[in-house]
């Protein structure tokens, strides 16, 4: 079955049990998302950093102090450190970055004797539920990790996210190269990524999906503005992944579905061997609690 | 009428078009005067014969041409007769320009010129032979494999305009062009992703109504059977029309590899100009020039 929803997605981790979750140098916001996924009985947190802070903590936040394994960590750069090497030894299910910053918890996972990198590229799905249009699950890719992805790292992206969609129950998701038009041009050179990747589809290359594009958004996600372009294929209108040129076009996206169409979302790094969660201080808590999910479905 | 499927179906067609004239720039060669007597005869286009007058009565004697059949200017010397040829196009005093015995470098120079030339201004030259191979059920259509010594991005897309439209002026409404690179898979270097990003454009009809595919080996593009064994099923088998060569030096080897063990013969003309250019050599045999100023004139 294909998770439509976030509901779904949340019975859909509840199914997998608890998994244990590393909150690398928890400060509120971290904590705050570990202790959602606990009451939603979805994650066994562990928290890694220093232990008086971590109870003083916890007593804010009115949970029960004893309730929870502590890992002792003296700094952020540690605490990643730490997470990341219970996550390399399998005494960790998923990785939620605290107060630490991302390029120290992406560095500990890319550590090569003691980190957790799997694929070429480590990317960012960031889930949208479209309560109103489509009611359906919409993933942009990448608003958050590569800045100006190359034409390699937006294949190794396509396929990280492809991988996620399979455990969401898509067979075959369908997968629009986002650019500002649908025709290819030398003036704007991600529209040329955009028909490069869409022939490496055709060949087999990249697998488990369908590819197209380039396509404008409108064409990607509305059938009438397709038809209406003249555009056909299974892609065109019924997108489920959107990978967008660059990281400001992901940014706009994401945030525009969330601040205006006022979409929940969900977000998950992908790529290394087990899902690390990099909340933002913005996010309210279905969104946490659903990142942690995701982590969770994504994976197991 | 369907799309013509022999060499002979050109100066057929063109025998029921309004006679078109013929400029020769520096007609002072045997090989030259018999083309230009074949195609006169057959009512494939006139002709004014551009050289010495007295070299070209000299010459004519001697091979048994008919002097009566063509006008000749009288001008002397090699380079004032392709300016002096070049001028009756530019004048529309000619409608097709022909190669004598002018060295290929000095015929390209007048062509190129740009004060009197007849290069239209930002406009690209390029080459188009027309094979028919006895193995091969239809005309192959092959582009460039003489003039572009290095075809970027963009020439390719002009080359394949102009390469579409001599396909049109063959019958073949919907031309299915092949972009030729080593392999089916699209791969790291610049010839495949190129072709990978012209097939795009195809896709997207930016090149009007063509079927377009790449990148494609040319066994592919050729030989149903070789799709078959390889398992290929893009939207060209074995079929194509139309080949894009990636390069120059390719093409050329492609094209000459083809006159030699082919089997078959070649018109070709050069395009771009503001009227075909005929660029036919010595080493040609006499129906490929005489179809050559037929493909002319079909595309004057």
């Amino acid at each position: 079955m294909e998770i439509r929803t976030f509901d779904q997605l949340l019975e859909e981790a509840k199914k997998r049990g608890r998994k244990k979750l590393a909150v690398a140098f928890p400060e509120e916001v971290s904590l705050h998302a570990a202790l959602l996924a606990y009451q939603a009985g979805i994650a066994a947190p562990i928290l890694v950093g220093v232990p008086d802070k971590i109870r003083e903590l916890l007593r804010q936040a009115g949970a029960d102090v004893d309730a929870f394994q502590i890992e002792e960590a003296g700094s952020p750069a540690e605490a990643c450190a730490v997470a990341v090497s219970l996550a390399h030894d399998d005494k960790v299910d998923v990785i939620l970055k605290g107060g630490a910053q991302t390029a120290q918890m992406l560095h500990a996972v890319l550590d090569k004797d003691n980190g957790i990198r799997a694929s070429k590229v480590l990317s960012e799905c960031s889930l949208y539920e479209d309560t109103r249009v489509r009611h359906s699950l919409l993933a942009v890719v990448d608003g958050g990790i590569l800045i100006a992805p190359t034409l390699e790292e937006k294949v190794e992206a396509i396929r990280n996210t492809v991988n996620v969609y399979h455990k969401l129950g898509y067979e075959n998701p369908k997968v629009a190269v986002l650019a500002a038009v649908e025709t290819v041009t030398d003036k704007m050179p991600c529209t040329q990524d955009a028909a490069i990747i869409a022939r490496m589809s055709e060949r087999g290359q990249i697998t488990g999906c369908v590819v197209d594009g380039p396509l404008a958004l409108d064409n990607a996600i509305s059938e009438r503005a397709a038809t209406i372009k003249g555009l056909s294929g299974s892609v065109v209108g019924n997108a489920d992944i959107l990978i967008v040129p660059d990281i400001e076009g992901g940014n706009l996206l994401g945030k525009s579905m969330s601040y205006f169409a006022g979409f929940t979302s969900a977000h998950v790094t992908i790529g290394a061997r087990k899902p690390v969660l990099v909340p933002s201080r913005a996010d309210d808590g279905r969104t946490k609690l659903m990142s942690v999910a995701l982590g969770i479905v994504a994976y197991y | 009428m369907g799309p013509m499927i022999h060499l002979s179906d050109i100066p057929a067609a063109v025998k029921g078009l309004p006679r078109k004239r013929m400029a020769v720039a520096y007609g002072e060669d045997a090989h030259t005067l018999q083309a230009v007597q074949r195609a006169v005869r057959e009512g494939i286009v006139d002709a004014v014969v551009v050289g010495s007058a007295a070299k070209i009565a000299e010459v004519a004697a001697a091979s048994s041409v008919d002097t009566s059949l063509f006008e000749v200017m009288d001008v002397q010397g090699e380079m004032p007769s392709v300016k002096a040829a070049v001028k009756l196009v530019r004048e529309k005093q000619a409608d097709i320009l022909m190669k004598g015995l002018a060295h290929t470098d000095n015929y390209m120079r007048g062509i190129l010129d740009k004060e009197n030339g007849l290069l239209p201004e930002g406009g690209l030259l390029s080459h188009v032979s027309v094979f028919e191979a006895p193995n091969y059920p239809r005309l192959m259509i092959v582009s460039d494999v003489a003039v572009v010594p290095l075809p970027s991005l963009q020439d390719k897309v002009r080359i394949t305009k102009l390469t579409i439209g001599v396909a049109h002026s063959l019958r073949i409404d919907v031309p299915k062009v092949a972009f030729l690179s080593a392999s089916e898979s699209v791969l790291k270097f610049a010839s495949s992703q190129e072709a990978a990003i012209l097939a795009g454009m195809a896709v997207r009809k930016q090149f009007g109504n063509i079927i377009g595919e790449g990148p494609i080996s040319i066994d592919c593009a050729l030989f149903p059977d070789v799709c078959e064994i390889k398992g290929f099923t893009g939207r060209i088998r074995g079929d194509a029309d139309v080949i894009i060569v990636p390069n120059i030096e390719s093409g050329n080897v492609f094209y000459k590899v083809l006159c030699r063990f082919g089997g078959g013969d070649v018109a070709a003309m050069v395009t771009g100009a503001a009227a075909p250019c005929i660029l036919s050599s010595r080493g040609d045999s006499e129906d490929s020039k005489f179809y050559s100023i037929a493909l002319g004139a079909l595309n004057a």
